[in-house]
């Protein structure tokens, strides 16, 4: 398989981390990988805002906000109108957020990943996001793309080079 | 019961296609670059925590220890300084900080504290730390074991045990 290339330089993404320092290392591995524009918020409150305000193509939330889980930021996002409600949306769980994963799975996540991020996790997953066509299922208590696997790999299944894996056991 | 099955088109996949961007190794070699200029930040940053959960762990004010809302800054301070050790490679402060993290998450939801094995955490993030003289390896390694009996003292559970399931498509 040949390497995927993105092209992010139109990209706009919205990056949320309760903090700064965090949200600013994320921010610059972006503009590594040539992303166009990025938003930062650090509440719940901003993300709402700049949703309805900018309209992102890609969000990157972190698991729990001060004034809210992602879990309920992302229930609200998938409520939203079309084309508003199918952005891809990948969770970044901090070590003491694991045991809420679940609830950012259930309420619509494109992806939830553990942080710390490195380069490599955060380019293979916003690679695999923006590659893999998912069905966006709707029914009375899901609004989010499809949780079952049948036909498309996980994304820890491609790109994974030796030097990936041996990053990855350090982790 | 309602079900609709959507299959749409994100601007982000659309946008991505376009004619140029980077390739991988380009895309992560410049990230690299990107993350290597915050380094001296990265450990102002993990330094400022550590300094932050010594000020909890010297003044608890609790009955009896820190008081839940102690607890759970410590929590706050110690999950940054697990994704920053980790990402700038720090693998012995970032193995403590995970076991602090796990201790006073038991603790919280036990409704208990322990000072001491708070304090002897934080203690040995400050030698494990960036701006501390460096150990050799084996003895990186014996401070972390002794840390995990502290965690297996008190019977708590490690988060990372759940962190197989957690790096999954949702």
């Amino acid at each position: 398989m040949g390497q995927p290339r993105l092209n992010l330089s139109k990209v706009h993404c919205l990056l949320a981390d309760r903090d700064q320092f965090t949200r600013g290392l994320i921010a610059q591995m972006l503009r590594g990988f040539g992303m166009g524009a990025i938003q930062v918020a650090a509440s719940g409150a901003q993300i709402r805002d700049l949703i309805v305000k900018d309209r992102p193509d890609v969000c990157f939330l972190e698991g729990v906000l001060p004034d809210n889980e992602a879990s309920d930021i992302i229930a609200w996002i998938r409520k939203q109108p079309p084309p508003l409600r199918f952005i891809p949306i990948i969770v970044m769980s901090g070590y003491t957020q694991l045991r809420t994963i679940s609830a950012a799975r259930d309420s619509g996540a494109n992806l939830v990943v553990r942080k710390p991020v490195s380069p490599q996790m955060l380019f293979d997953r916003l690679s695999w996001v923006a590659g893999t066509q998912r069905p966006f299922i709707e029914t009375d208590n899901f609004l989010g793309p499809d949780r079952r696997f049948h036909d498309i790999d996980p994304p820890d299944a491609r790109f994974k080079r030796e030097t990936d894996v041996a990053l990855e056991k350090q982790e | 019961m309602k079900r609709l099955i959507h299959f749409p088109k994100t601007t982000l996949s659309e946008l991505v296609d376009d004619f140029g961007g980077m390739n991988r190794d380009d895309a992560i070699k410049g990230a690299q670059q990107e993350l290597e200029s915050m380094c001296a930040q990265a450990d102002q940053a993990i330094d400022a925590g550590i300094a932050a959960l010594e000020r909890i762990s010297a003044a608890p004010d609790g009955e009896g220890g820190h008081s839940p809302a102690q607890l759970h800054e410590i929590l706050v301070h110690g999950d940054q300084i697990v994704t920053l050790a980790g990402m700038f490679g720090h693998w012995a402060l970032d193995g403590a900080a995970r076991c602090l993290c796990d201790l006073t998450d038991g603790l919280r939801q036990e409704g208990r504290s322990d000072t001491a094995s708070i304090s002897v955490h934080v203690r040995a993030m400050r030698l494990l730390a960036p701006g501390s003289p460096p150990l050799p390896a084996e003895h990186q390694e014996l401070v972390l074991a002794e840390l995990a009996k502290i965690l297996s003292h008190h019977g708590y559970s490690r988060a990372s045990d759940l962190a197989d399931g957690a790096d999954v498509a949702a």
